[in-house]
């Protein structure tokens, strides 16, 4: 049975080595590595490329470890591997079943001692060898620098084999089974980058309605504050005031108060029906990403796993504290700009959170689950066709 | 139904494919072991059909048979099976050596083995030379030697060629023909798939002819042939007589047609006299009633008829019937005039 499933294995890597595409997409990962390790950090904290010093405060933007292990996560992975590697690696795998399929090699395969099912798994697993010996030599070289160039030897990021590896499985899933069911290489491949766009799409709008949802709840927050506060105002007494300089002010004040409670009212209903709707259609956008292979979420879980949300840059997770938000317009009715640089923050780091609390069985799970339903489908076809 | 004696028994082998077509009527025929069997017919004829069907390529709609003593698609019996796919299609990124190997993992044949028979296919199929080149450098006829040699590579009791000599040079086809004898030889069964009848009849000691997806004929060669075989004689036309009126004075007429008084039958075509007989004594009386006629003889030969001769006469006689079937279901259709 090995010997079997081996033969297999070694076919798909003597198919890859013959391919000049496996090559300049391992060319392209050995200059990205190189570019890695020429950036460095000087005894100042400012960044260098190679001998060269600049003025840029590198440390104060993140610690060493960090910047190289953000810069392998974002850049190395869900860049490079994630999007160019993985685009050679669809265009240089899309014809594997389609010629797998060709009538006399077909033949061939199927006229030997191993199950229809087997044979298609096999084939599914050894043609993502392409993205797992790309991503095993490109984190393996960063692991080099990493720990050389940042100082952190991390055997953590070895983690990104499997979750590469799973991420383009996703989508290989989607190939094979257009593979199988066009027997167009082409005609796979072009699906295939539809679906991926659909996916990118998905999780564009719903990374959006996302965001559309944290600012309806900051907001309806904000006039639920500013509401409170003008009630306080309105409900005081003047009387109680000393001087009657001062019960003219407060009897004033309270008028004020009293003229933009109706409208503060009135913004908040305003606000929670925006709110209610957001979540409506969040929820709806978050139905469709469930069902479908989380192909981004899939790469963050790396950042996830490799870096603590507090090392992360403060431009993507910024810490709201040090900003006293006072969560209450002024005496127009507009937000401060103190307010809105906190609630921007605030924003980001509700974004960052709520990214971050998604469960990895959510992620993988859901993902992995599509990727078998579709597998289902692609090997019970290629089980029942005639040949 | 196994039995130690037939490498393949089939019994009423059917295959509708989608959309209706079907491709195989009820094919039931038994292949003895160590033969070379011939499956002839013309395109269509759901030749490849019943061979990948044997082999689990093919789903059968119904299928009653063994192979090698187990039922027909088990799949540990494939391991003693060799199979040449037509047009065979080798992933072009492996060396000649490579495929050998591949095919051989795939078919479980330990690796000590599958070097030693590696070695050997290719030396055997003249490919040595180019072991360690890519196949698609390789030349169609090499591209089918090398076919038939990793259809041998795991030493298989029963092997299936389907056009083995497709694409390959009279030297190759020779060379091929030599190999299939000497698997024979080696006790294999081997099932040659062709449209080269020449060919399979130096070779085959069965053979089936199908047509229209059922075995129209099946047996040894003479065996179908029997009836034709005979004495063949070519005149000169001699005046307004025809054949038969030069020999009558030999014949008496059955209901089965001419027969001389010795009981052998007679056909008569334009200038020419066939007597069904093996026996070249049986003849001499025709051949002097001619010459005492003063009829010139052109030639005097032994004939029988070639396998092509049988396999069109199997084509015509189904096509025939074929459309003898039609006529009926359609004059069962056509509503009858006249009445009432």
């Amino acid at each position: 049975m090995l010997t079997q499933t081996l033969a297999l294995f070694i076919d798909s890597y003597r198919e890859l080595a013959a391919k000049k595409i496996f090559w300049i997409a391992m060319a392209i990962s050995g200059v990205l590595v190189l570019a890695l390790a020429a950036v460095g950090y000087s005894s100042d904290g400012n960044l260098t490329l190679l001998w060269y010093e600049t003025s840029f405060p590198a440390e104060n933007f993140a610690p060493r470890d960090v910047f190289y292990k953000y810069a392998f996560i974002n850049l190395g992975l869900g860049v490079w591997l994630a999007w160019g590697a993985s685009i050679l690696a669809l265009a240089s795998t899309a014809g594997v079943f389609p010629e797998f399929l060709a009538g006399g090699a077909i033949d061939l395969a199927l006229s030997k001692p191993l199950s229809r099912t087997r044979l298609f798994l096999t084939k599914f697993a050894a043609s993502l060898l392409f993205v797992a010996l790309q991503v095993t030599v490109f984190t393996a070289l960063c692991f080099l620098v990493i720990g050389v160039r940042g100082g952190a030897w991390e055997p953590a990021l070895f983690l990104s084999i499997p979750v590469v590896t799973a991420f383009y499985s996703f989508l290989y899933a989607v190939c094979a089974l257009l593979g199988i069911l066009t027997r167009s290489a082409i005609t796979a491949l072009i699906l295939t980058l539809l679906f991926w766009f659909f996916i990118f799409l998905v999780h564009g709008a719903e990374s959006g309605l996302l965001t559309w949802r944290l600012q309806n709840e900051t907001r309806v927050h904000i006039y639920e504050t500013t509401i409170e506060q003008l009630e306080d105002r309105v409900e005081s007494d003047p009387l109680e005031r000393e001087t009657t300089r001062e019960r003219a002010e407060a009897w004033n004040d309270q008028q004020v108060a009293e003229a933009r409670l109706t409208s503060a009212r009135a913004n908040l209903e305003s606000a929670r029906e925006s709110r209610d709707s957001s979540v409506t259609y969040h929820r709806y956008a978050l139905a469709v990403k469930t069902v479908l292979p989380k192909t981004a979420e899939t790469i963050a879980l790396l950042e996830r796993w490799l870096i603590d949300a507090a090392d992360l840059p403060e431009f993507v997770n910024p810490d709201p504290s040090p900003v006293q938000i006072e969560m209450r317009l002024d005496d127009e009715g507009e937000m401060t700009e103190e307010m809105r640089e906190a609630q921007g923050k605030l924003m980001q780091a509700e974004l960052q959170r709520e990214l971050r609390s998604r469960s990895v069985w959510w992620v993988l799970g859901t993902s992995l689950a599509f990727e078998a339903a579709v597998l289902a489908i692609a090997a019970w076809r290629f089980g029942r066709r005639d040949f | 139904m196994t039995d130690a004696a037939h490498a393949l028994t089939l019994d009423r082998v059917e295959k509708t494919y989608r959309g209706g077509v079907r491709a195989l009527q009820g094919v039931s025929l038994k292949v003895e072991r160590g033969q070379i069997f011939g499956l002839l017919g013309p395109n269509g004829a759901g030749k490849s059909t019943l061979v990948k069907i044997l082999l689990g390529i093919v789903r059968p709609s119904r299928c009653d048979g063994m192979m090698l003593g187990a039922p027909v698609g088990d799949k540990e019996t494939l391991t003693r099976v060799g199979y040449l796919p037509e047009h065979i299609r080798f992933p072009e990124h492996l060396t000649g050596e490579q495929s050998l190997h591949y095919v051989g993992r795939l078919l479980k044949t330990p690796r000590a083995e599958r070097r030693r028979r590696a070695d050997a296919l290719l030396e055997r199929v003249g490919l040595s030379e180019w072991r360690k080149k890519r196949v698609g450098g390789y030349s169609k006829g090499m591209k089918q030697r090398l076919g038939v040699a990793q259809a041998l590579i795991n030493d298989p009791e029963l092997v299936f060629l389907d056009e083995p000599t497709d694409g390959v040079d009279p030297v190759g086809r020779r060379h091929i023909r030599e190999m299939l004898l000497q698997m024979r030889e080696e006790g294999k069964t081997v099932v040659v798939n062709s449209h080269l009848l020449g060919e399979v009849e130096s070779v085959t000691d069965r053979v089936a002819i199908m047509v229209g997806g059922l075995v129209r004929r099946f047996g040894k060669i003479d065996d179908l042939a029997a009836g034709q075989l005979g004495y063949q004689l070519e005149h000169e036309p001699h005046g307004e007589k025809t054949s038969a009126e030069l020999v009558s004075p030999l014949c008496v007429q059955t209901d089965g047609g001419c027969r001389l008084k010795t009981g052998e039958r007679v056909h008569f075509e334009r200038g020419v006299v066939r007597v069904e007989s093996s026996d070249a004594s049986r003849v001499q009386p025709v051949l002097d009633e001619l010459r005492r006629q003063g009829v010139v003889i052109r030639s005097f030969r032994y004939s029988r008829p070639s396998l092509e001769d049988l396999f069109i006469a199997a084509v015509e006689e189904s096509e025939e019937r074929i459309g003898g079937e039609r006529t009926a279901r359609r004059d069962r259709r056509r509503p009858k005039r006249g009445r009432g």
